[in-house]
């Protein structure tokens, strides 16, 4: 059903707005009732500020006309003007000549913000439509435009957002306060404002924009929203089964994925082993994935960067929100410090999963006849302050805390008894054992940053960061059996050990945007960090009767420090052509070992018509980062190491090309891409991992390529897009596979991904999602044979055949999910009803090989193997309720 | 202790996401088997090989030998004689192929060609390299220390010995230590020797890197890319644990194969197959095999051989 809307959305979408036909009967209306009647009748967004609108009554019987033949007439005498802006008809007053020479250029600048909250906006455009110069705010929702003295009307959107235009007269530098209001905020108009997903406006990188409400709006698993899952949506981006597995952008790793939380890298993005990720969405207040053409102000990873901002907190007021789902229960609270000058946010996560691990885990461990427990449970805290200074000037501070944690324990204690004729008693002996598990693992990063403008022209952005990723394990186990009759030990057994693994970065950074000139954008800016890295470490304690040794495994503590510099130029050639050309510059010392590189970065776009464009882009990315799994699903014992003097860092090229075509109220787009990688690292075939891991790695290559399709309806009551992803990824490693290369695990052909919502009105939001996709690669053990020892002993032998020549079946699912929304007087409510794998799809996750023992027909013991399917999620309803003032 | 660790990583999460399993049928078993060729053969000893058949991993069925194949040695390009089948009715696996009376010399290339009814004609080829005499073979550092039980010794030392690495080319060796052990009984005042066996040494695997491996038979396996071409000394701390009421310490025996690729990546890659903590979530390690059409190894070595006593 959703699907069917569509499509049928798509195909109406073929035609401009302007060229929308039209039936319309006004006698002597007003002209602001009359554009009134015509938006709600036909569906149509019209833009204007009510008070440029003339008292005049207008008079018009037309049947099946253009909506520009029908405006034209109903503006005809007066001196406002309209023009089609995206997916609507932004009217405004007309500009009289210009009375000032115009050789003379002025900069306007400010910062764009939300009208309510005060928050300033990312990537808002600001365009003067006289001129049709335009440009876009920085991350802290910054504008620079020069253009020349006169008259300018400012026409500034933002995507969810209604518009604003400012006209002035410019004849001096000027700077600005533009606020715009949220469209979800006023439910007298029609929710249908939202190019809310954009992929590179303009610009030469592959981009795809999400902000909360595009999280908010998916299907949900057990009811959470998450900013992966909206991801995984997008074409180019894999994961494993359910999400286990990590992001894959581009046939690329997990750890060739720059995650940012405001700018500050996090290691491990994911809960739960990649079921949820990190990103609270109630923080989350934009962002933006990167896949292809990234500037060079991005550095130090080779296939993506997902650049995730969070809220800054109300200037304005206090708000809050609180959700609980079936799985998770968060809450958020923002309000002004000093009004209009200050701000806090915080909000914080916890996961429920405990309510049904722990009685599930203690009935089983009871049937077991042990005692004990298993519980799971990750949390995260997300806190920003900020404080306006000045115009000039404003800090922020942030923080975010997450981590997992996971405990297993039991103990278990038998009784024997039997009569022993030597001792002419009965004995009695006592077995006792106990194990228990410990894992914790998580990130803390946090960050101070400083914006200050020096002039209308330059911007700067002074950062000291703090990042670390740490996981603990502990495990022990103790047996011992005791001889009651005379309390005496006979035997006693203890293992303990722990596992220290982690990486903590210190950083500091200076970035600068400057507006050279109108058609010179600079960014340039440096940064320094020292990285140190504990690569695992094992403590083993032994306690046995004869042994009593404790052992140290593992690597020494590796210190690092890297330094980056960059410059980009965002050259404006002329209103159809935008080229950003660039270099990032980095140097990495460890070890008495000093690595530099130089990256160059381009990217071009060309509006070749109103409607048809091209991309292209070129980049070299190396990444003094390596990220060593000891599976394939991704595990907290995966190691964080470094580029070493016997490790070179890890290197990467790619190039795009790409078109993209509106469709009035669609867009379609393609893009082919070609990436290769060297140096990649991976533990030698075999390899047990905690060794010292330098010694146990080997050293590839990777490439992949193919063609992404998106087509992208944004407006309207159904809105959402259909990708397919055409794709090859492979590997090649010196001591895996002896060498040979093969496919990559995440190598999916084809790929598929519908997501779809309709709002059938203002209280209720439809989404579903549909994917399906290729089955990734693995290896399958099919034959055995024996090897015969030169003692006669004969060891069996599993023949894998070669790496990966395997693919596990198509992976499809369907999501859905209904919103409903009840907006009280200071209250909103909202209840989410979904489901996750609706038609209960078995997908992989692996295929294990079992034995197992019946009794057959001659009543012989008789062994038997077998596959086991072993899947993750089936069909799960999901319900949460959140409430919002 | 370390793959212990691993399972138990694993198990967590095995545990954590409740998983729902059922059977299923991969359709494997339209797989045909394929004939397993498994030889090491050197120089100046009759070539022997153990031919058998690949299985489902479904079967529970011991896989036999294969009896009535016709097996074909070729040394380079010439046809140097049909294998024979030797039996041993006692424990048919024991059972071989044999060029009995044909040895193979250093240098040169031998092909095998077999074929058996109902399966795919295998070939394989592989070359005796040369051989790699031991330089230098000393002990030092000779301590003895309380065994773990009772009336037990540990016998440990420090042996060094050194090679020459032939330059320019890529080499393979697989070095055994192996401790000569004497049984003994008194009788009056005489030492009298009732037997004499060779224990052989082994490595952990948990001291596996690149570039040593140990073979999970005994010995270490290395390539010479650290040094090729160079002089290469080693130095081992070792390990014999003897009762020295019953028993006296012999010398200690190296033995140094110069091996070909395909013995050094058959030999280790199996090592390392039978050290893998294996599970579904782990990456399987697969076992080279330069058997066409079929699986195993058809492998080739020279060996030079040096002793040294204990004295302490």
């Amino acid at each position: 059903m959703f699907f069917t809307c569509l499509l049928l959305g798509f195909s109406a979408a073929a035609q401009t707005v302007l060229e929308q036909k039209v039936t319309i009967r006004l006698k002597a209306v007003l002209l602001e009732n009359a554009l009134q009647e015509l938006a709600t009748n036909h569906n149509i967004r019209l833009s204007y500020s009510n008070d440029i609108l003339p008292p005049i009554k207008v008079t018009l019987q037309v049947s099946k006309r253009n909506l520009q033949e029908v405006l034209n007439q109903l503006l005809r005498d007066t001196d406002i003007a309209y023009q089609e802006v995206g997916q609507q008809i932004v009217l405004y007053k007309k500009i009289p000549p210009p009375s000032i020479p115009t050789e003379r250029k002025y900069t306007i600048s400010g910062f764009v913000e939300d009208t309510e909250t005060g928050e300033r906006l990312i990537a808002a455009n600001v365009v003067d439509r006289i001129s049709g110069k335009g440009t876009e705010t920085n991350e802290y929702g910054f504008f620079s435009l020069t253009l020349p003295a006169g008259d300018v009307q400012l026409y500034v959107f933002y995507v969810g957002y209604e518009s604003a235009i400012r006209a002035l007269q410019l004849q001096s530098n000027r700077r600005l306060k533009i606020t715009l209001k949220s469209s979800l905020q006023l439910p007298e108009v029609e929710v249908i404002a939202r190019d809310s997903i954009t992929t590179g406006l303009r610009s030469g990188a592959t981009t795809d924009y999400f902000n909360a409400n595009d999280i908010e709006r998916l299907p949900r698993l057990a009811g959470e929203a998450d900013l992966f899952r909206a991801l995984h949506l997008m074409p180019g981006v894999q994961t494993g089964t359910d999400g286990l597995g990590g992001l894959h952008v581009r046939g690329g790793n997990p750890e060739h994925n720059l995650i940012l939380i405001d700018g500050v890298p996090v290691y491990n993005a994911t809960h739960a082993a990649g079921l949820f990720s990190i990103f609270n969405t109630d923080a989350i207040r934009s962002a933006r994935l990167i896949k292809g053409g990234f500037s060079a102000r991005y550095g130090g990873r080779l296939s993506s960067v997902l650049d995730v901002h969070t809220r800054e907190g109300n200037l304005r007021q206090f708000s809050g929100q609180a959700e609980i789902g079936l799985l998770t229960a968060r809450a958020s609270l923002e309000g002004p410090l000093v009004r209009d000058k200050s701000s806090f946010f915080v909000s914080a996560r916890r996961s429920l999963m405990n309510w049904y691990l722990e009685p599930l885990a203690n009935k089983y461990k009871n049937n077991k006849g042990e005692i004990g427990s298993t519980s799971y449970e990750f949390f995260d805290v997300n806190a920003k302050l900020n404080y306006t200074f000045s115009d000039k000037d404003k800090l922020y501070v942030s923080f975010y805390r997450g981590g997992d944690h996971f405990t297993n324990r039991g103990l278990r204690s038998d009784s024997i008894s039997f009569y022993s004729n030597t001792w002419e008693d009965t004995l009695h002996f006592r077995h006792d054992s106990w194990y228990r598990e410990n894992l914790d693992w998580g990130n803390t990063i946090g960050a101070i940053r400083w914006n200050h403008l020096f002039s209308d022209r330059l911007f700067s952005n002074i950062t000291f960061t703090f990042s670390r990723f740490a996981t603990d394990i502990y495990y022990g186990s103790m047996d011992s059996l005791v001889f009651t009759n005379v309390n005496r030990t006979l035997y006693r057994t203890l293992e303990q050990g722990r596992y220290l693994s982690g990486i903590r970065d210190l950083s500091a950074r200076a970035d600068f945007d400057w507006l050279l000139n109108p058609t010179h954008t600079l960014h340039f800016g440096v940064h320094a960090t020292q990285h140190r890295f504990e690569p695992g470490a094992l403590t083993v304690n032994d306690y046995t009767e004869q042994i009593n040794q404790p052992e140290n495994l593992g690597n020494d503590p590796i210190n690092s420090f890297e330094y980056n510099a960059y410059i980009e130029d965002n050259i404006l050639l002329s209103n159809q052509l935008i080229i950003n050309i660039g270099v990032h510059a980095a140097r990495l010392q460890v070890q008495k070992k000093v690595y530099n590189s130089l990256q160059p970065r381009l990217s071009a776009y060309w509006s070749a018509t109103d409607r048809l464009g091209f991309r292209a882009a070129y980049g070299q990315m190396v990444q003094f980062l390596h990220l060593l799994s000891n599976s394939n699903i991704g595990l907290p014992t995966d190691l964080w190491v470094p580029a070493t003097a016997h490790v070179p860092p890890q290197r990467a090229w790619q190039a795009s090309f790409g078109a993209e075509y509106r469709l009035g109220w669609a867009q379609a787009s393609i893009e082919g891409y070609y990436k290769r990688m060297e140096h990649l690292i991976n533990y030698t075939e075999g390899a047990l991992f905690l060794n010292d891991w330098e010694n146990n790695v080997t050293f590839g290559d990777g490439r992949a390529y193919g063609i992404e399709m998106l087509l992208r309806r944004s407006q309207g009551k159904a809105t959402g897009w259909v990708s397919y992803g055409l794709a090859w990824a492979d590997r090649r490693f010196e001591l895996i596979n002896f060498g040979n290369r093969y496919p990559f695990q995440f190598d999916r052909r084809h790929d598929l991904k519908i997501a779809a919502q309709y709002v059938p009105s203002d209280w209720l939001r439809l989404s579903a999602s549909w994917v399906i996709s290729s089955g990734f690669a693995f290896t399958l053990p099919l034959l055995e044979y024996y090897y015969q020892t030169a003692d006669g002993v004969l060891v069996p032998v599993v023949d894998y055949g070669s790496k990966n020549q395997y693919r596990m079946p198509f992976y499809h699912r369907l999501d859905v999910n209904a919103q409903m929304i009840f907006r009280m007087k200071h209250f909103t409510h909202s209840i989410n009803i979904g489901a996750y794998n609706i038609y209960d799809r078995r997908n992989p996750l692996y295929y294990d090989l079992r034995t197992r023992f019946i009794n057959d027909e001659n009543d012989q013991l008789r062994e038997v193997k077998e596959f086991v399917q072993v899947w993750l999620l089936p069909f799960l309803p999901s319900l949460s309720y959140s409430i919002q003032f | 202790m370390v793959q212990l660790f691993t399972r138990y990583a694993m198990l967590f999460f095995i545990i954590l996401l409740l998983a729902c399993e059922r059977p299923v049928d991969l359709k494997i078993d339209d797989i045909p088997a394929r004939l397993v060729v498994l030889s090491k053969f050197t120089h100046n000893e009759s070539l022997r090989l153990r031919l058998s058949q690949t299985r489902s991993v479904l079967d529970s069925e011991e896989p036999g030998i294969v009896r009535n194949a016709r097996v074909d040695l070729y040394e380079g390009e010439q046809f140097v004689g049909q294998l024979e089948f030797v039996t041993d009715d006692g424990n048919s696996q024991n059972s071989y192929y044999t060029s009995k009376h044909f040895k193979p010399k250093p240098g040169k290339a031998y092909t095998l060609k077999a074929l058996a009814p109902g399966f795919a004609e295998v070939q394989a080829t592989d070359a005796i390299p040369a051989v790699v005499p031991i330089r230098s073979l000393h002990i030092e550092e000779v301590e003895t220390l309380p065994g773990n039980r009772p009336g037990e010794v540990i016998y440990a030392y420090q042996v060094t010995f050194s090679f020459v690495d032939p330059g320019a080319q890529e080499n393979y060796y697989h070095l055994n230590f192996y401790q000569q052990v004497l049984g003994y009984n008194l009788l009056l005042q005489d030492t009298l020797i009732t037997s004499n066996w060779l224990q052989r040494i082994e490595f952990s695997p948990e001291n596996d890197n690149n570039s040593f491996i140990a073979y999970f038979e005994g010995g270490i396996l290395f390539d010479d890319k650290p040094f090729d071409g160079r002089i290469v000394t080693y130095s081992f701390p070792l390990r014999t644990t003897i009762q020295p009421q019953r028993m006296l310490l012999g010398k200690m025996f190296a033995e140094l194969r110069s091996v070909s690729k395909s013995y050094y990546l058959f030999s280790s890659s199996l090592s390392r197959q039978r050290n893998s903590p294996g599970g579904p979530l782990s990456e399987p390690v697969i076992v080279f095999s330069n058997i066409e059409n079929g699986s195993g190894a058809f492998a080739a070595y020279s060996q030079t051989v040096d002793s040294v006593a204990v004295l302490w």
